[in-house]
């Protein structure tokens, strides 16, 4: 759209709006309501309904204002008889074979056709004939009930799962009277955005599952929010019944959602109000977790740490977690830790990512909508962060942006792109080669087999021709980010100018937030290292301080530690380690050998199973305060939308642990803020958080030793490679009844000529073994699998992948079926 | 004197004057006076002469209800064992009689003639727990006589799979 200006008079009224505006848009903005059905702001217009017929002098015929592009000198007319008897003609077409059942509709309350027919409607009815009646309840996905009598066949959700969500999965079939929605092959309408077609619908006609005849709309307390599903964090909507959260709708947020939800975030709330939720602190006595109150679980916690600390001193103590919660409780996590229990090892990072943002060539959601090249690095955004994902396969279908994809998880896009596969561990060979051709070497590096230099010659004209270079990463593999952050160095370096936006999605929602409160070992708040004199001063005076403890382990070195049994308590928050760490051997040791053990959690996890006191925590709900996500922006909740019940929220634990432990902390929310104010951190709505220093990717390593791969297989054998899966997970999403319909089941992932050689089937249960560990999955071919590699979700309760440590050369044998009884 | 002999006659003569009217004190609870047509009791949840409920669960009643005395849950109805035509039912239904100004509002917004309000006004009780009528309390005992309209609400036949090309 150009900034050239248009005059245009509507109903009298005169406005200047940028040329190739709609005719409805710009009547919106002199405040005259044009009766829409098909058009829609995010979508391109159709023009199907004919709902928004209006007068233009000089044109012959009325046109349609949501598909004319207003013209200089313009004059419309949208009060006109005429233009009132079209309204009322096309709302009489619609309404021929619509069912009006309202009272049983779902959309009763909040239906365009509803308030459209109320507005400008015939009274009653001329039709004498039956209606045609079409199938109603019909399960169109795992999330969604379609009733094809009450669609009025504005194609919103077609055009959407076409334009937006990029799947075409959905069709208009038959003719005229007898149109039907249904999906292109009779399957399951199913991908990670199949929600938001219920919002798009204007009628009943696409209604919710979990939602459905739970209540009407006027009933709803509606309670702004933010999802804590991962680190995008998407503005939402709850609406809450009789203190139950009943839905989640988005409230569009041009820097994180743009209007849309994935369905995770959609649909899995049913966790905040399951039975399973901790209410009562449990405590291990005489080897069972039995309920106590809250003051003895927490004189237990004090009592226990306060031992261990004067015996073995705060080094024997150790704080992981903090990843998913707010940035008051993370910053007074690292408190509690650094200057209640006097420990310097804290950190949030539960997962193997090393680091959840950069400081180098930041970047925000919003670029992902402009760049011309994107840059996947071991990353699948469409499961760790899915909304971004919506941005990029725009960019990709509309052919604005071109992609590359380097890694041992390659994504899956319909348009054609670039695919580097490696094995775990050789993406750094490939990007130091990248980073020597962009630099101007003549001879590149060794690269990973099958990898050709050709292929990087090629990835550097690409690259050359960018504009605006969005690159994702996954943020785990050091030397990964290491070589990454060279190859960006030397491609800012090259003649022609270009933008370089690096996002890195966290495997936690608040990673970012956590990080720059401190979570991290080495680091105190706002990135400053813990041995900068001048911040230890500030901190020491407004903690009241004689000595801040200094660097203390991350958390793979508190694991070890604890493992040893040099390391004696531990204090997990929101950490489900058993599940999330690559290494599950190590947590079972490490929790079993530490002396006393500390989880906080909604629910009787993995982990928490193994520990000696269990504090229930409130969810996101329950809780007011700041996140930050995967950008670094920051975004305030005012209102906490439910009390915390039985549970506490983690502020208040924290707050009263420290109390118990005798310090006359004030812990509100006001506090903190003056804290931030005191060391110079700007933590507010619409702030952007700095990104990590490059440090914490640790020292370059030898050129020789990283980039090659960590494993290697043998005859028979297959490289396993843990991959991020949307619905897997064993934390909230396990213990929410309405999310059983779609979590991942237990499947390894082939690529389809590794499933052939190993003589195995699609749905055939398999074994994969590596030494003493052994996990039983069920074989699927996927064609984006790395041939010499298979695929497991990670985080999987009943197949954990962790036993393994890691990637892992596996041995695949079939499972003889199981004779049932 | 005279003043107060003829004050006397007076009272007599108004209790002599009464004796002969008409009497209009009625033997409640034995006798009950005749309600006008229209008068508003008790609420009922009517039944289709079928034995279906006509309640579909729909919550218009709830928000016309100017007291906020009506509590409304709907559900959807099993189709091998259905309570009312139609997908939804009304799982739920109370009323807070204690809070009923007895306007009829709910009566007229109930889009399927399922409520209204019956002649029945002797709502006494020993708690107020007791007073909040339950949908078992509230349905109909006899079937009315309303047909179910299937053009509308027709049988419900369970959750349609998509159909394959
Ligand atoms: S779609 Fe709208 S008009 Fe149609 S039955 Fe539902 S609420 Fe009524
Ligand atoms: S199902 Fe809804 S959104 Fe889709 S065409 Fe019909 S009315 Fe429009
Ligand atoms: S009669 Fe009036 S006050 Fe009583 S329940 Fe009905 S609407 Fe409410
Ligand atoms: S208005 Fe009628 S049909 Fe709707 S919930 Fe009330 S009683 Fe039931
Ligand atoms: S809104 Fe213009 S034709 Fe549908």
């Amino acid at each position: 759209m150009s900034q050239e200006l248009v005059t245009v008079t509507i109903d009298g009224r005169t406005v200047q709006v940028p040329k190739g505006t709609l005719l409805v848009e710009a009547a919106k903005q002199v405040g005259i309501h044009i009766p829409v059905f098909c058009y829609h702001p995010k979508l391109d217009p159709a023009g199907l309904c004919r709902m928004c017929l209006v007068q233009v002098e000089k044109m012959p015929k009325p046109v349609t204002a949501c598909t004319t592009p207003v013209t200089d000198g313009m004059v419309v007319h949208t009060q006109t008889q005429l233009v009132s008897d079209l309204r009322k003609g096309v709302l009489e077409f619609l309404l021929l074979n619509h069912p009006l059942d309202c009272p049983v509709c779902d959309k009763g309350g909040e239906c365009d056709l509803q308030d459209l027919t109320f507005a400008y409607g015939a009274g009653t009815s001329r039709l004498v004939d039956p209606k045609e009646h079409k199938p109603k309840a019909v399960d169109l996905g795992p999330f969604i009930v379609l009733d094809e009598e009450r669609c009025i066949l504005c194609r919103r959700c077609v055009r959407y799962d076409h334009e937006v969500a990029c799947e075409t999965q959905l069709v208009v079939e038959e003719r005229g009277h007898h149109n039907l929605i249904a999906t292109a092959k009779g399957q399951p309408y199913e991908h990670h955005f199949t929600g938001n077609v219920i919002d798009l619908c204007p009628v009943g006609a696409l209604t919710s599952e979990l939602y459905r005849f739970k209540a009407r709309p006027w009933d709803l307390v509606k309670v702004p929010a933010i999802c804590t599903g991962c680190s995008v964090g998407c503005s939402v909507e709850l609406h809450f019944r009789h203190g139950r959260l009943l839905r989640v709708i988005p409230r569009d947020n041009p820097a994180t959602d743009g209007g849309w939800l994935c369905d995770r975030g959609r649909f899995q709330y049913q966790y905040v109000q399951s039975e399973e939720r901790l209410t009562q602190p449990l405590v291990r006595r005489n080897g069972e977790l039995v309920p106590v109150s809250w003051s003895e679980a927490l004189d237990e916690v004090a009592r226990r740490f306060r031992a261990i600390r004067e015996q073995h001193g705060g080094e024997a103590l150790g704080v992981i977690g903090g990843g998913r919660l707010t940035l008051e409780e993370a910053y007074l996590l690292q408190k509690l830790a650094r200057a209640a229990l006097g420990t310097g090892n804290v950190d949030h990072r539960v997962s193997g990512q090393v680091v959840a943002g950069l400081s180098q060539f930041p970047g925000r959601i919003a670029d992902l909508s402009e760049a011309d090249t994107y840059l996947l690095v071991d990353c699948l955004p469409l499961e760790t962060a899915p909304v971004l994902d919506i941005r990029i396969r725009r960019g990709l279908e509309r052919r604005r942006a071109r992609l590359v994809a380097i890694g041992s998880v390659l994504p899956r896009y319909r348009v054609r792109h670039g695919r580097i596969g490696v094995r775990p561990g050789e993406t750094a060979a490939v990007l130091r080669a990248l980073a020597a051709a962009l630099a101007g070497a003549k001879e590149l590096p060794a690269l990973p087999a099958g990898v050709d230099p050709e292929t990087i010659r090629e990835l550097v004209a690409l690259l050359d021709k960018g504009q605006k270079i969005a690159v994702l990463w996954d943020g785990r593999d050091p030397a990964t980010g290491r070589t990454l952050l060279e190859a960006l160095r030397a491609l800012q370096g090259r003649p022609g100018s270009r933008s370089i936006h690096l996002l890195i999605p966290g495997e936690q929602p608040m990673s970012r937030g956590a990080a720059y409160m401190g979570l991290l070992p080495g680091y105190l708040p706002g990135y400053k290292p813990v041995t900068l004199a001048q911040v230890q001063e500030t901190l020491r005076r407004l903690w009241g301080l004689r000595q801040l403890p200094g660097k203390g382990l991350d958390t793979a070195g508190m694991l070890a530690a604890a493992a040893e049994g040099r390391l004696k308590g531990l204090y997990l928050v929101g950490a489900n380690l058993a599940l999330t760490w690559p290494d599950g051997d190590l947590v079972r040791k490490a929790l079993a050998q530490a002396e006393f053990v500390v989880v906080q959690d909604l629910f009787l996890t993995e982990t928490a199973r193994m520990a000696d006191v269990v504090l229930p925590a409130a969810p996101f709900t329950a809780k007011a305060g700041h996140y930050a996500n995967l950008d670094g922006l920051v975004q305030a909740v005012a209102q906490p939308a439910q009390s915390p019940g039985g549970a506490q929220t983690d502020l208040a634990i924290f707050g009263a642990l420290a109390r118990t432990l005798g310090l006359e902390w004030k812990t509100g929310v006001g506090e903190i803020a003056r804290e931030w104010q005191a060391l110079g951190l700007k933590v507010a709505e619409g702030a952007l958080l700095p990104g990590a220093p490059a440090d914490l990717l640790g020292p370059a390593a030898e050129p020789a030793a990283a980039g090659t791969a960590t494993v290697r297989a043998q005859d028979g054998e297959l490289i396993l490679v843990p991959v991020d899966r949307l619905y897997a997970g064993g934390g909230t999403l396990a213990f929410d009844p309405g999310m059983a319909r779609v979590a991942n089941r237990p499947e390894a992932y082939f690529h389809p000529e590794d499933l052939r050689r190993l003589g195995l089937a699609e749905g055939d249960p398999v074994t994969l073994s590596a030494g003493e560990a052994a996990v039983d999955l069920v074989a699927r071919a996927a064609a984006e699998v790395i041939p010499g590699t298979v695929q497991v979700p990670r985080g999987l309760p009943q197949a954990p992948v962790n036993r393994f440590g890691g990637a892992a050369a596996v041995r695949v044998t079939r499972r003889v079926a199981e004779v049932k009884a | 004197m005279a003043n107060m002999l003829t004050a006397i006659a007076k009272g007599l003569g108004t209790t002599l004057r009464v004796m002969f009217k008409p009497k209009v004190t009625l033997e409640y609870p034995e006798v009950k006076k005749p309600r006008s047509q229209r008068f508003r009791g008790r609420h009922e949840l009517r039944i289709y002469e079928n034995g279906l409920e006509m309640c579909v669960g729909c919550e218009l009643c709830q928000v016309a209800c100017p007291a906020h005395a009506i509590t409304v849950i709907a559900a959807e109805n099993d189709p091998n064992n259905p309570r009312s035509p139609g997908e939804r039912y009304g799982y739920k239904y109370q009323v807070d009689l204690l809070r009923c100004i007895f306007c009829g509002y709910c009566e007229e917004a109930c889009p399927t003639e399922c409520l209204h309000l019956t002649q029945e006004f002797e709502l006494a009780a020993f708690s107020r727990e007791a007073l909040v009528y339950q949908k078992e309390q509230l349905l109909a005992r006899a079937p009315s006589h309303f047909k179910v309209p299937e053009n509308v609400y027709p049988p419900y036949t369970g959750r349609k799979v998509l159909v394959a090309e």
